[in-house]
């Protein structure tokens, strides 16, 4: 029922025009699974859920498996750097784990504007307001507005006016959020209106309008460096021409960032982001740009030379001691040993009034990252009291005596939480076996996912039906896996034509016997494992399945040239990321990253409308109906997605696990009041 | 022995030369290359437009110099092939390749103008000769009327071309050049000025003569190329000579990389490009020059790495070889001389089986018996100091050093026992057998004599020759045992570039290896003049 409400709200939303009707938008948050807070942990009641009283002080002492090679935001890909860098860096936005709104951080409120050429050569920027019969109203020089509820005074909803706490009147049509308000430009007297013939052309058929194409991000005053410098536009702009910089070892990262035509700083306190197409996932990029203090690389010393300055910047010293803006700062890193930071004394969120970020945030004064190799090792130092936390357990310790006796459960919690991530079977279409839905269908039959979930996987991941995260907006539940049963892959070979024609044990069709290879690389045992159990399953049906194994390094490389029959792989994805360059007809060349080879015309649409679907909940019922195309076609068999297993000391509370990576946030753990003791 | 001892190090060199050429061949036929890996790291199977990471690959490999042919550069690059080959790029229906080449034509300067020029006589570039035109007009801020039509434009450049064809000539840049290296301030400034219009056409003739009058006063002219290709090494009043030095090796080694986009190479620089404009020639100057440059995941000198990871291994491997030798010499010759005894079998079956243990399994044995948690700590687990070891008294400090180092050296030392005492054993029995030891005895020596003074000084030529291994693998260090218990060594340094393909460092620790082994052996030969009587440096 609520889905039918939500779906004619949305309609009058759209197509309402002058009348500034508003109304209050369902929470994103009914579209995900929340994490509960400390879920795991006997020891804490209900009633110390409700009643949190969090104490400040202490530290969490974590480990880390491998020493970073350095700390540059930008240079060092590995995950652990990120999630480090993460606690000594704030970004312009940000998003919120549960909600998944974006919230206001070091920006104050942003806007955000379309590009219409026009066939004189001009370009102008705005809001479309309206396009019907071959006319657009558009409001020049102005753009949606998102700022946070916080900074609202007073509110108009009938009138549409909202008066800020700075002072500032923003007219239009208001919709709220649960921590955001949204301000789209309505029709006036200073509109303009535009017709299509006056709109220069891209491409056939298509006009040169480009929505949500422009940001400019209006950032707060009195935010410092850790070294008591001010935070400055300038050093938004000296990180995006770092980021381009040929020179810089960051091309993977510079992939995400080349859409991005022009960086402007516009005034003191804004800056503007052009880009040259229009696609969701623009703000998620702007407004996350890794941002680095200017005055520390000091870029101007090389002049307009970007070779030698790209040079400097992979190599500077600033790599190893880095100077961010968050609410902790650096303080060393023992090379091999351990990391530290520190609680910042004034961090700015603690006066802006947010309520997404508590007084008194972060509660724990210090954070160590404290580097161990060895997890045998690292399961002593955790006993010993030297280490609170370890991530990233494998199986085998997971189910070793020492760690779920009592003694153990006593003093740790253990504590698991899924992350987006799955593995899947490609089956690749272009093949004479593959290209018949009904085998690829008969093949997801034959897998014996339960037995390799329990055998191989020790009961540890969760079967998925398709590419989207289980836990997370698209994802269609009601879609069960396809269930293993013998009898009805092998009726559904029949009616594809593959029979044991000439009695040699193995079904042929047309004279081909179905006999095929999988691919598979060393870098794990449990590949080699899953396939031993598929080929014997698969052999039943009659079905001759060659194993092929190569070296991990070239694997990625084999894949992308489609040099395989059949191939287990897997993907990590975020809760909202773009599908287009996995299942999209044009990503079959050239190396692209849909290696099967599917091809589906309806699929391609929704990939395409998909792509500049800013509404989220539209968005995501769009891909639902890919989750469910997909689901049909069985391009891919998929298997898994994966638990990641924890434990912290119990003497933490306040934890909660999300689906964003790294799929915890120490700056809302606390450590309950007596057991704080800081050395 | 000086003989002997130049002519082993002249042969040294071919043999390390040969070295380097096959872990060259090695690391460049093994799968996967930096560039690729750092990507696929990153990544880590996300599906992010993978055409244009195909190209930002190329990107990283352009940065560690992998654009470049393997061992031998036929190209014959100059400034006319390398501008063609830009503008084809032009052509590409890869936008990243489009746009880089345009950014690289703009960049390049002055000196494409006339090739590019020439191509707008080209059939093949039609499609582009409106994008050329954009080009040399950006570069020379020369105005085409809007609107006009690519053939006038054509010929609109065409005759400003041949109006200003005299400031791309190098016969013109060579009098301009005279004139600041002898002129007086009035005609120095105007032919600057001049020079600076011409751009990077005029590269060639102001590095060169700029090169060769290093000495005089040529720190206008360099001043002037740093003007015109943006590089910050000028040559300012107050600098001192090493600071001026410095400044012009810089030009000779970039002007060395670059030369091929600005200019032309004369016969002989074209021989010797076809050596060094390659991978592998800059592979074997690194080895020349003992600079092995940066690594490409740590970004830091390689020395430098070395140097911090060198103390550390070299720690473990000394004091466990000391150790091994200091026990199984010892136990071999007890066993030699014990033969057939009952303790001479529990010796041996006691040193078969530590044989047989894998120092990996030994390792996680002890740490999880050793080091706490369910069972008592008597030793730490990780490192080779405890946390803040810095700060202890001397005696205190060796001591946590010592209790440190206890299980680390353990598992490497326990499976050279029974190796080394083996050795010794067979060496012993053999000796003892021998005519010159009964005669000892008949001579009524005591038994200790004959096996200490006789005996013991024959037996140990082999196992000096186990001594040869020494120097390398006091640089190898054990990659497990440095894995297992977190310790900053050179194993581990070298595995994981390995992994990472990190060529310099790989190069690096090839060399040296390479070297010291040839080094031990030298020194271990020698040593054997020095034990064995018998042998002289005489054929």
């Amino acid at each position: 029922m609520k889905k039918i409400e939500i779906f004619i709200f949305l309609t009058l939303f759209f197509f309402a025009v002058s009348s500034a009707i508003t109304q209050e938008k369902k929470s994103l948050r009914d579209f995900i699974t929340l994490p509960v807070t400390d879920k795991f942990n006997s020891l804490v009641t209900d009633a110390d859920r409700n009643n949190p009283a969090p104490t400040a002080g202490g530290q969490i002492i974590i480990r880390m498996p491998l020493d970073p090679t350095s700390l540059n935001p930008i240079t060092d890909n590995s995950a652990h750097t990120q999630v480090i860098l993460g606690y000594l860096f704030d970004s312009l936005i940000t998003r919120h784990s549960e909600t998944l709104e974006w919230l206001p951080w070091l920006a104050k409120y942003w806007q955000e504007r379309d590009l219409i050429t026009l066939k004189n050569g001009n370009i102008i920027e705005g809001r479309i307001i309206a396009d019907n019969d071959g006319k657009i109203t558009f409001a020049e020089n102005e753009g949606k507005l998102v700022l946070g509820r916080h900074d609202i005074a007073t509110l108009d909803l009938t009138a549409g006016k909202i008066l800020t706490k700075e002072g500032n009147e923003y007219t239009g049509k208001i919709t709220l959020y649960e921590f955001t308000a949204e301000i789209e430009p309505v029709n006036s007297i200073n509109s303009r209106i535009i017709s299509y013939n006056d709109i220069a052309q891209s491409g056939e058929n298509k006009k040169n309008i480009i929505k949500n194409s422009v940001y400019y991000f209006t950032i707060r005053d009195g935010i410092k460096w850790h070294d008591g410098f001010d935070f400055t536009v300038n050093d938004i702009k000296f990180s995006f021409d770092t980021i381009v910089n040929m020179y810089v070892d960051a091309a993977p990262l510079r992939s995400y960032y080349n859409d991005i035509k022009t960086v402007e700083i516009i005034n003191k306190n804004t800056v503007k982001f052009v880009y040259g197409k229009s696609y969701f996932l623009s703000l998620n990029l702007c407004g996350g740009i890794p941002i680095f203090p200017k005055h520390v690389y000091k870029p101007e010393q090389f002049g307009a030379d970007k070779e030698a300055f790209g040079k400097y910047f992979n190599t500077s010293p600033v790599n190893r001691n880095p100077v961010g803006n968050s609410c902790y700062r650096f303080v060393s890193w023992e090379k091999g040993k351990n990391i530290i930071i520190e609680k910042v004394k004034d961090y700015w969120a603690s006066t802006a009034g947010l309520p997404y970020w508590k007084k008194g945030q972060p509660y724990l004064d210090r954070i160590i990252w404290t580097i161990i190799n060895n997890k045998t090792a690292a399961l002593k130092e955790l006993q010993n009291g030297k280490i609170d936390m370890d991530i990233d357990i494998e199986p085998d310790i997971w189910f070793m005596p020492q760690t779920t006796s009592p003694e153990f459960t006593a003093k740790f919690v253990r504590a698991y939480n899924i992350v987006p991530m799955y593995s899947y079977i490609g089956w690749n279409m272009d093949t004479v076996f593959f290209k018949d839905v009904k085998v690829r269908r008969a093949m997801s039959h034959l897998i014996p996912l339960e037995k390799i979930a329990k055998d191989i996987h020790y009961g540890l991941v969760i079967q998925v039906t398709g590419p989207f995260y289980i836990n997370g907006p698209i994802y269609d539940h009601s879609l069960k896996p396809y269930d293993f049963s013998l009898a009805k892959a092998k009726k559904l070979l029949r009616e594809a034509g593959w029979v044991d024609h000439d009695g040699d044990g193995i079904i042929d069709k047309d004279g081909q016997k179905f006999e095929f290879e999988y691919l598979i690389h060393n870098g794990r045992d449990y590949h080699q494992k899953i396939a031993d159990i598929i080929k014997e399953t698969i052999e039943r049906a009659g079905i001759k399945m060659l194993i092929r194994k190569i070296d991990w390094t070239i694997f990625a490389q084999t894949v992308a040239d489609r040099k395989f029959d059949a191939v287990r792989f897997a993907w990590g994805s975020g809760i909202d990321d773009d599908p287009y360059q996995i299942w999209h007809s044009s990503q079959i060349e050239n190396r692209g990253s849909n290696y099967v080879g599917y091809r589906n015309q309806r699929a391609d649409q929704i990939l395409e409308i998909g792509r500049e679907t800013f509404d989220p909940i539209k968005r995501w019922t769009l891909y639902r109906e890919l989750h469910h195309i997909l689901y049909d076609d069985q391009p891919y068999t998929f298997m898994f997605c994966f638990q990641t297993l924890l434990y912290y000391n119990n003497k933490f509370r306040n934890v909660k696990l999300y689906s964003t990576q790294p799929g915890y946030d120490l700056r809302e753990w606390y450590i309950k009041k007596p057991d704080i003791k800081n050395d | 022995m000086i003989d002997y001892i130049i002519k082993r190090l002249f042969w040294m060199t071919f043999t390390i030369f040969g070295i380097m050429v096959i872990t060259f061949c090695v690391t460049r036929l093994a799968p996967g290359d930096p560039a690729l890996l750092k990507l696929q790291a990153m990544g880590q199977a996300s599906a992010r437009n993978q055409q244009l990471s195909q190209q930002l690959i190329e990107d990283t490999r352009k940065l560690y110099g992998f654009d470049r042919p393997l061992i031998f550069n036929l190209k014959n690059e100059n400034v006319k092939t390398n501008t063609y080959n830009l503008a084809k790029d032009l052509t590409s229906a890869n936008e990243y390749t489009k746009q880089f080449a345009y950014n690289q034509l703009l960049e390049i300067g002055a000196a494409v103008i006339p090739y590019l020029t020439q191509l707008l006589n080209d059939q093949e570039f039609f499609n582009q000769y409106d994008t050329l035109l954009e080009i040399l007009a950006t570069l020379t801020a020369f105005n085409f009327p809007p609107e006009s039509a690519t053939s006038d434009k054509i010929d609109l450049w065409k005759k400003h071309y041949s109006e200003t064809s005299q400031l791309y000539s190098s016969d013109y840049h060579i009098q301009l050049v005279r004139k600041i290296l002898e002129g007086n301030d009035e005609s120095k400034l105007e032919s600057q000025t001049k020079l600076l219009k011409a751009g990077s056409s005029a590269l060639d003739t102001i590095l060169s003569l700029g090169f060769k009058n290093k000495y005089r006063n040529s720190a206008d002219l360099f001043n002037l190329a740093a003007q015109i290709t943006k590089k910050s090494w000028f040559i300012v009043p107050g600098m001192t000579e090493k600071e001026k030095k410095a400044v012009i090796r810089n030009w000779e080694s970039w002007w060395k990389n670059e030369k091929y986009k600005y200019s032309f190479f004369n016969a002989w620089e074209k021989f010797i490009n076809i050596f060094s404009a390659t991978q592998f020639g800059k592979w074997f100057s690194m080895v020349l020059s003992l600079d092995f440059g940066e690594s490409y995941s740590y970004h830091v000198p390689v020395t430098d790495l070395i140097k911090e990871r060198l103390p550390v291994s070299l720690q473990l491997s000394l004091i466990s070889i000391f150790i091994t030798y200091i026990i199984a010499i010892p136990l071999g010759v007890f066993s030699a001389t014990h033969q057939y005894t009952m303790s001479d079998k529990i010796i041996t079956v006691i040193l078969f089986i530590l044989y047989s243990l894998p120092s990996f399994w030994l390792a996680n044995m002890l740490i999880l018996f050793t080091t706490g948690g369910d069972f008592p700590m008597i030793f730490p687990s990780r490192y080779l100091h405890s946390p803040g070891a810095e700060t202890f008294p001397f005696f205190k400090w060796f001591l946590d050093w010592i209790w440190h180092l206890i299980l680390p050296i353990t598992c490497l030392t326990y499976a050279g026992f029974a190796y080394v005492s083996r050795q010794m054993r067979v060496g012993m029995l053999d000796i003892i057998r021998q005519d010159f030891i009964r005669t000892a005895r008949a001579k009524g020596l005591s038994e200790r004599s004959v096996i200490f003074r006789h005996a013991l000084r024959n037996a140990l030529i082999p196992t000096v020759t186990l001594l040869a291994y020494l120097l390398p693998a006091l640089l190898g260090g054990s990659v497990i045992i440095e894995e297992i218990f977190t310790i900053e060594g050179m194993g581990k340094l070298s595995f994981e570039a390995i992994l990472n393909r990190d060529y310099p460092i790989i190069n690096a620790i090839a060399f040296f290896s390479a070297f010291l082994t040839l080094i031990g052996m030298l020194l271990t030969d020698i040593a054997y003049v020095f034990v064995d009587p018998r042998i002289t440096f005489e054929k």
